[in-house]
């Protein structure tokens, strides 16, 4: 009798502006993402562009983008349309960090899959991202 | 109490208190030292991940209740937010950028390549660490010779590389 195969962890890019130096709620999630037995690639990125070719490079199932300043809207949509371009548009992108009220819409039809504003229990993060990497795997076996 | 300049001087909890803070930060600079100093913990990242395992355990903490906040996991108030967020002009950035425009198009521009040229000769002299120098009197030329910051980094970000 042979083991039911096992999944292999979910591999998860989470990217901040290098310019922003707050990587403390950045560095919180990839903590708690590592704990609920994810693979975390953490990146600095100076244009968007360097988290698609992170993402590709890495092979990453799901993207984080955390945000503590401003550009959040463009940056996201810069993001989201160059996976798309990449070949990547299946891949989830999730946007957390300290968001103000009036860029919450724009930012949830951007194409992100969650939008978290800070607060939120790592274990809700966590499972968040495990959900949209499971569906995504999912999807590609259909 | 404003009178002297430590009341709480002599009482027992507050100088216990002050010994067991004082207490770990000379193990954790005794800590750092045996590890060849604060540069050698920076560099090897042991540092960095101090402070992330703390914001960590602080975060967990907070959601367990072990640690209290008043407004975030005690005590929280269901009343709306009533704080008003500034919102920007969506029109600031075109006139940022018209304004910019205006600037590069009146400036001396031969002065100002030339103010470039000189701090892009000074970042490499202090790259190469042969001589002692700084780049700080050609960034003043170069701003009085109506540089832009982004210039100005773009120059240093070419020489030095990105802080990572």
């Amino acid at each position: 009798m042979t083991a039911a195969p096992v999944d292999p962890a979910p591999r998860v890019l989470l990217a901040k502006s290098f310019i922003d130096s707050h990587d403390r709620a950045i560095k919180t999630i990839a903590m708690a993402l590592r704990d609920a037995a994810m693979e975390v690639v953490l990146i600095d990125y100076e244009v968007p562009d360097d988290v698609v070719v992170a993402a590709a490079e890495e092979d990453a199932e799901a993207v984080g983008l955390s945000f503590m300043s401003g550009g959040q809207v463009a940056t996201t949509r810069d993001v989201v349309a160059g996976l798309a371009a990449s070949g990547l548009g299946d891949v989830p992108v999730v946007v957390g960090g300290t968001i103000r009220p009036f860029d919450v819409p724009e930012l949830e039809g951007s194409g992100i899959r969650a939008l978290f504003r800070g607060g939120e229990a790592l274990e809700s993060v966590t499972r968040t991202f495990r959900g949209l990497v499971d569906d995504r795997r999912a999807a590609r076996r259909r | 109490m404003t009178q002297v300049t430590d009341p709480l001087g002599g009482s027992h909890y507050v100088e216990a208190l002050t010994d067991e803070v004082e207490q770990a930060a000379s193990e954790l600079i005794e800590e750092i030292d045996r590890r060849g100093g604060l540069v050698a913990c920076i560099e090897s990242g042991w540092a960095q991940q101090l402070v992330t395992s703390s914001a960590y355990r602080w975060r967990q903490e907070i959601e367990s209740g072990e640690r209290t906040l008043v407004g975030v996991n005690r005590h929280v108030t269901d009343e709306p937010d009533q704080t008003r967020v500034f919102q920007p002009d969506p029109e600031a950035e075109r006139m940022a950028l018209e304004s910019l425009g205006r600037h590069r198009a009146q400036r001396d521009q031969r002065r100002c390549d030339a103010a470039l040229d000189d701090l892009r000769a000074a970042a490499v002299t202090v790259a190469g660490g042969k001589e002692p120098g700084s780049v700080t009197a050609a960034l003043v030329e170069a701003a009085d010779a109506d540089a832009t910051l982004g210039e100005m980094q773009a120059v240093l970000f070419d020489v030095f590389g990105r802080n990572k």
